[in-house]
């Protein structure tokens, strides 16, 4: 079955920042109710706490290869999207996904998938765990603004075992 | 589509972040984020802050009022149900049986008037506003200190800051003042004082690490380092090496961030209260408020509910009783008829006192905006509006008015307070109520100590005073747990730690001694843990540590909202290992 996979790039994302994330899990709740009760931020349980993971948007996305179905496509503006219509909650993006950011429990039998709130950013707005997150963790960044501090803002800070003198 | 965007001020904290909500057709209704000074960053808001527009058009809200005497709901049996609530609140007042117990995080002009409509129309025998309990505590410990208040602007321009409790757990909205302010500047200092050991630890500069249940007397050891005297606060204070080695704070450490206090002359204090009341959360506070006056730092109380402060001082500038006595007064058979107006007792108090409370009570009617445990226990349920569908004012800490607006009409036939009053007060024939302003210009930090605290306070008075200690009943064994715990007696004999306490009949019959490894199970988890055997603990019973995390995995407890709830679990004992090694 052909896969609907765009060649459209994404030009901004969501990036954490781990040094500010106080696990208060805002953005789940912006998310939760900005997408009528189906929540795409997921959470990963770590040992001081639990931080929000969210879709990476990936060039070649593995969740829209696995789809059987077609749920799933890449749009121009590089967002990968979920069809509420075709979806029917199989979970093999959620198998596929390398990250695991995708939520393997079902919302009213569909796997949820974030779509970097499509309907604000196309406004020139930011996504709601982004204008939600009370610490400034989360950023809606260009990605040419990226390619130098990413590496340093993704992974210079992860959470060690010495939670003082880290900091 | 047309949209329509309102804005109020969210008072699920005490910080009252301004929340808008865009009303679209229809009644589908999203959160919005304001721009504003007042709101960090873009204005974001924090879970709590999401619910305001969840529950506007949540779709199992109280929208009808329901009876267990009147069937169906509409039409006629509307009528017949609110004649027969106006009818049962008028025959227990007349026998001056009447209990009132209102939400104090309400606009307080809507409190106000429901307050004389009782009092003046419909004479209540016992009437109370009820806030949470943390929030009185440190109220009642405010009123009594001489420390300066401040707000959260002061965080932006102090040098050191001293956190009290889990400050970002509570109050998450304020993670950008406080992560901005440690970035400010390398000489910014955040020292966390938290037993818990939560969020705030995390992005501290240096921790006051202390024993779970002994902050009060960490923070007296602090006071009285810092040179503060506590002899006005409370009798007989104990030595500062005694409280250092009761909460196990490291001296050295307390010296150094006391240091860094004192050479601030902008350092600002950070109170949270751990849960429930009680006179040690009172000393606390008090305790807080000297060790400020002594560093010449200033305090900004969190506390839980944006109205909480201006429910409080009407509360005591009109000699209403606090809830828990008149909790107590309910247990004791003194009312027939029971009016619960925004409240959910059956929800937030120990499932066997709750049950006592409506015991004796032939008719409890509940005005609610969304089911509860107490609503299902009613007898009548009258639908009620939210705060935010309410226009008026709180009051805060420092007496200054935050306005709110009512972000939309309330669903079905709920009503706001005082349309409800007025509706009953037209269905009993009396004089109708309306809103005024409200006047009680008492600010808190001059309400004057009417008696010192004693050390007995410290102790078991401390925790029968406090009705939210949790005990759960098992087939074998007792489970004591929770942040009380420590508080009793002779838990407080044995030396805090990872240990499970038993009695010594059930450790011969259990084969136990000192020091054996055991594994205690609970809610489907379990804790390897060693014995200690101690006289004091009745028997039948296990006593642990709660609320640390060496033993946090026994309680069905979430802490993701910041709250925490201990559920009663079942305890179950094996025996892993019989040597004392």
């Amino acid at each position: 079955m052909d896969q609907q996979v765009g060649t459209g790039k994404i030009e901004q994302r969501v990036v954490l920042n781990l040094d500010r994330c106080i696990s208060c899990r805002s953005c789940s709740a912006a998310c939760f109710y900005g997408h009528r009760g189906m929540p795409n931020v997921t959470f990963g349980v770590i040992e001081e706490g639990t931080l929000p993971l969210i879709c990476r948007q990936c060039e070649e996305p593995a969740c829209v290869d696995g789809c059987p179905v077609n749920a799933l496509r890449k749009e121009e503006n590089g967002v990968t999207v979920r069809s509420r219509m075709l979806c029917i909650g199989c979970m093999s993006c959620v198998i596929a996904c390398p990250f695991g950011v995708m939520s393997p429990s079902l919302t009213l039998r569909q796997v949820a998938k974030c779509d970097y709130c499509t309907d604000l950013i196309s406004e020139g707005g930011i996504p709601r765990c982004v204008s939600a997150c009370p610490s400034g963790a989360l950023e809606f960044r260009r990605c040419d603004e990226l390619s130098e501090g990413a590496p340093l803002l993704l992974s210079g800070r992860m959470v060690g075992k010495n939670q003082f003198k880290r900091r | 589509m047309s949209s329509e965007n309102q804005t109020t001020r969210c008072l699920y904290c005490s910080l009252a972040c301004p929340v808008s909500v865009k009303q679209r057709a229809r009644g589908i209704v999203e959160p919005e984020y304001v721009n504003s000074t007042d709101a960090p960053g873009p204005g974001g808001l924090c879970y709590r802050g999401h619910y305001v527009a969840a529950l506007m058009a949540h779709p199992k809200r109280v929208v009808e009022s329901r009876s267990k005497t009147v069937f169906g709901t509409s039409g006629g049996a509307y009528e017949l149900i609110l004649s027969e609530a106006a009818g049962a609140l008028q025959n227990a007042a007349k026998d001056n049986k009447l209990g009132v117990l209102l939400s104090g995080n309400l606009p307080i002009q809507e409190i106000s008037a429901a307050v004389r409509f009782f009092q003046e129309a419909l004479p209540a025998l016992h009437l109370s506003i009820y806030i949470p309990p943390s929030d009185e505590a440190m109220f009642e410990g405010l009123a009594h200190s001489r420390a300066a208040l401040t707000d959260r602007s002061a965080i932006g321009g102090a040098q050191s800051i001293l956190a009290i409790g889990d400050v970002l757990g509570t109050h998450p909205m304020l993670a950008r003042d406080l992560l901005g302010f440690k970035e400010s500047s390398r000489r910014a200092q955040l020292i966390s004082l938290d037993a818990l050991k939560g969020r705030t630890m995390r992005f501290a500069n240096s921790a006051l690490s202390v024993n779970a249940g002994t902050e009060t007397k960490a923070i007296m050891a602090l006071a009285l380092m810092a040179g503060a005297d506590l002899e006005n606060l409370c009798e007989d204070v104990p030595k500062i090496d005694d409280l250092l080695n009761a909460c196990g704070l490291d001296r050295s450490v307390a010296e150094k961030s006391l240091e860094a206090l004192k050479q601030d002359s902008n350092s600002v204090i950070l109170l949270t209260m751990p849960q429930g009341r009680s006179r040690q959360n009172e000393i606390l506070t008090g305790a807080a408020g000297e060790l400020a006056v002594a560093t010449g730092s200033k305090i900004l109380p969190l506390y839980c509910y944006g109205g909480s402060a201006g429910a409080f001082a009407l509360s005591r500038s009109l000699n209403l009783s606090d809830a828990t006595a008149w909790f107590d007064a309910a247990v004791n058979g003194e009312f027939s008829t029971i009016f619960v107006v925004g409240v959910d007792p059956l929800g937030v108090l120990p499932a066997d006192y709750a049950s006592q409370v409506f015991e004796k009570v032939n008719k409890l009617i509940v005005a609610s905006s969304m089911p509860s445990a107490t609503t299902e226990r009613a007898d009548i349920v009258l639908p009620m509006a939210f705060w935010f569908e309410m226009d008026g004012e709180v009051i805060d800490y420092k007496g200054q008015s935050i306005p709110l607006n009512k972000l939309g009409e309330p669903c079905g036939a709920a009503q706001t307070l005082v349309g409800l009053l007025n509706t009953l007060a037209q269905k009993a024939g009396l004089d109708s109520v309306s809103k005024t302003n409200v006047e009680f210009g008492m600010p808190l930090a001059k309400m004057p100590l009417d008696e010192k605290y004693t050390l007995e306070s410290f102790s078991t008075t401390g925790a029968q005073e406090d009705t939210f200690i949790v005990l759960s009943r098992t087939e074998n064994l007792d489970l004591y747990d929770g942040w009380v715990s420590r508080q009793l007696d002779w838990v407080l004999t044995i030396e805090p730690g990872p240990v499970v306490m038993i009695n010594p009949e059930d450790a011969v019959r259990l084969k136990l001694q000192d020091k054996n490894l055991v594994s205690l199970s609970s809610d489907g988890n379990s804790v390897k843990m060693r014995v200690r055997i101690n006289d004091a603990v009745p028997s039948q019973t296990v006593a642990v540590s709660g609320t640390i995390p060496d033993t946090s995995d026994l309680f069905d407890w979430y802490w993701d909202n910041g709250i925490i709830e201990i559920r009663p679990g079942r305890a179950q004992l094996s025996v892993l290992a019989r040597e004392n090694k």
